[in-house]
């Protein structure tokens, strides 16, 4: 019966269905030959999904990143990233890198960091003289970047099912986000150099570089205060992600004041709408995820590998593996929320630790962002640039490759990473 | 009598958009206070975190309904817009037919949790459930609205371009 509400769901994705709802289809499929539960599970589960402390901070960062966008705040952080590492063969690509890494700490969701950053800054490389399709690639490879940095809506999402500290889930996604963006630094410079990349023309100035950052400064403080605040314990993520938008609002109107009043319109209704997409596949799926937890699935998982004796570590790496191959055909928060119901309990009868786990599913859930059929990301920045699919795949590998490498270091020495929320929040 | 619905979905979906922008800057307004109230005012308000929650539950739900007119939802595979002629309009059918019953059980059981929650009150803000509850059957009333509406009058292109304002090739 199990086989057949996956069944069910799996023709649902394949024939176009909405993944939120295929997925709740195979639900109500399965309820409805068995007396499991009533049918009125699944309103159920939709209502307790949505009524979620945590993820009441999910429109409010997505609201943050759109409105810096919106009001142009974008512009400013490409030219403060360009003033520092522009002279750097491939100039442009390491500006998206940092970029990103900034953009990473006010939004914490890839797609719109990638349609922030990329609307500009694609069409300035591709003017400068980068293929559209290596534009293409660092922008969305350098987007994922965003929900490993804190703040992360993914993040929040782990936290909320694996009941973890949502501020040491932050923070133990520090190093590992500053490693994807040094190995993407890395991996462009050996590009551009193999491939004669140009530089930016404007040299290199502490003048330059002063200016920028006076222009910039404002929007840096937006970043400060969300991790800042969360990290010293002075605010919850929901309250920074509350105060990040207001002073996103505050920049752009009073201080910049270039946001209008339609502009804060048409956010607040793209933050629903892109939250709305989120919390209906957790609402849905959550009606699938007590069915596989009635029906026993994470404890026979459980008793199976305990007998196997799986260490951490091994444990780690197949999750990896098959949250890479999941990651080809869904989005990351239908996985989590498909996944981590049956693996929570095992990981804690294996003995990992949550937090560290939680980056390494998120980290993970970022390849898929760029890998097709279904990498959103990629699809994003195919949409943006007229790009075929298959063009960004050719140029994203290496990037990918550098990802996977970020993900083996933070497996093998989880020390590495955890010593940033172990020092802060003892 | 067409013309007339039209109008009539316009209205709909005109109020449902209002209705999710005064959700949204009412959640934000509720955090804000929140934070206002704990940091500045050293007297924190009880009723800010309910009142954020159940704004939250009627903005996801809404942004649920909205996202089936925008057509936003995520997709594993867009088989329909792969496939031309007769197999185009099965398939495509066989996706609306899958959405609706979703939608209906999210009216019809929402309603049976909206009923019962006549009988509870939330903690702080001595409110009946009902209204909380009532996000779920709401939403997917709105869902079967805006499904039906796509028949008569055709769906909006929507996706990830819709979502960021984006036109196509505009890198």
């Amino acid at each position: 019966m199990l086989v057949g509400m996956i069944v069910i769901a799996l023709i649902g994705f394949v024939i176009g269905i909405p993944i939120a709802f295929a997925i709740g289809l195979g639900a109500i499929g399965y309820l409805f030959v068995t007396d499991l539960a009533p049918m009125s599970l699944i309103a159920d589960e939709v209502f307790v999904a949505y009524d979620n402390l945590i993820l009441i901070a999910v429109p409010l960062f997505l609201y943050t990143g759109l409105i810096m966008s919106e009001a142009g705040l974008t512009e400013r952080l490409i030219a403060f990233a360009n003033s520092l590492v522009g002279r750097v063969r491939g100039g442009l690509a390491h500006v998206n890198v940092i970029s990103n890494v900034i953009m990473a700490g006010m939004s914490g969701a890839a797609t719109s960091d990638a349609a922030a950053v990329g609307s500009v800054l694609i069409p300035a490389m591709v003017k400068s003289g980068y293929p559209k399709s290596f534009a293409g690639a660092i922008t969305a490879a350098a987007a994922t970047i965003g929900p490993v940095i804190p703040p992360s809506i993914p993040m929040l999402v782990y936290a909320s099912f694996a009941d973890v500290s949502v501020g040491r889930a932050f923070l133990a996604g520090v190093v590992p986000g500053f490693g994807m963006a040094f190995a993407m630094m890395v991996i462009s410079y050996w590009l551009a150099v193999r491939r004669n990349y140009p530089i930016t023309p404007d040299p290199f100035s502490f003048a330059r570089v002063a200016a920028a950052t006076v222009r910039v400064a404002p929007v840096l403080m937006v970043p400060l205060v969300i991790i800042g605040g969360i990290v010293v314990g002075v605010f919850t993520a929901t309250e920074a992600s509350g105060i990040a938008a207001v002073l996103a609002i505050g920049l752009g109107m009073f201080f910049y004041r270039v946001l209008s009043w339609e502009a804060m319109r048409r956010v607040a209704l793209q933050s629903v709408v892109l939250t709305g997409s989120i919390m209906t596949v957790l609402g849905l799926a959550k009606g699938l995820a007590w069915i596989l937890t009635r029906e026993r699935v994470a404890a026979t998982l459980t008793e199976a590998l305990t007998t196997l004796g799986a260490s951490p570590t091994m444990f780690l790496l197949s999750l990896t593996v098959i949250l890479l191959i999941m990651g080809c055909f869904l989005d990351a928060t239908p996985i989590m929320i498909i996944v981590l119901p049956v693996v929570i309990p095992v990981a804690k009868s294996v003995g990992v630790d949550l937090v560290h786990m939680g980056v390494v599913v998120v980290l993970s859930l970022m390849i898929g962002l760029l890998t097709p059929p279904v990498g959103i990301t990629a699809m994003l920045v195919c949409s943006m640039t007229g790009l075929k699919m298959s063009e960004l795949v050719q140029n994203c590998w290496p990037f990918w490759l550098g990802i996977l490498g970020v993900i083996l270091f933070v497996v093998l020495f989880p020390a590495a990473i955890m010593w940033v929320p172990d020092l802060v929040m003892r | 009598m067409k013309a007339a619905l039209g109008k009539f979905n316009s209205a709909i979906a005109t109020a449902e958009e209002a209705f999710a922008i005064v959700l949204f800057y009412a959640l934000l307004g509720g955090v804000v206070t929140q934070v206002f109230t704990r940091f500045v005012l050293q007297s924190p308000l009880p009723w800010t975190e309910e009142f954020c929650r159940y704004v939250f539950v009627w903005l996801s739900a809404i942004g649920t309904s909205i996202g089936i007119r925008w057509g936003s939802h995520f997709v594993a595979v867009d088989l329909p817009g792969t496939l031309t002629g007769p197999v185009k309009m099965l398939v495509a059918s066989a996706v609306k037919i899958g959405i609706t019953i979703v939608a209906l059980v999210l009216l019809t059981e929402g309603i049976h949790l909206t009923l019962e929650g006549q009988n509870q009150v939330t903690p702080i803000l001595d409110m009946q459930m009902s209204w909380a509850y009532g996000a779920v059957p709401v939403s997917g009333g709105l869902m079967l609205w805006h499904l039906a509406m796509g028949l008569l009058f055709g769906q909006r292109s929507g996706g990830l371009d819709d979502l960021f304002g984006l036109e196509e090739g505009k890198g």
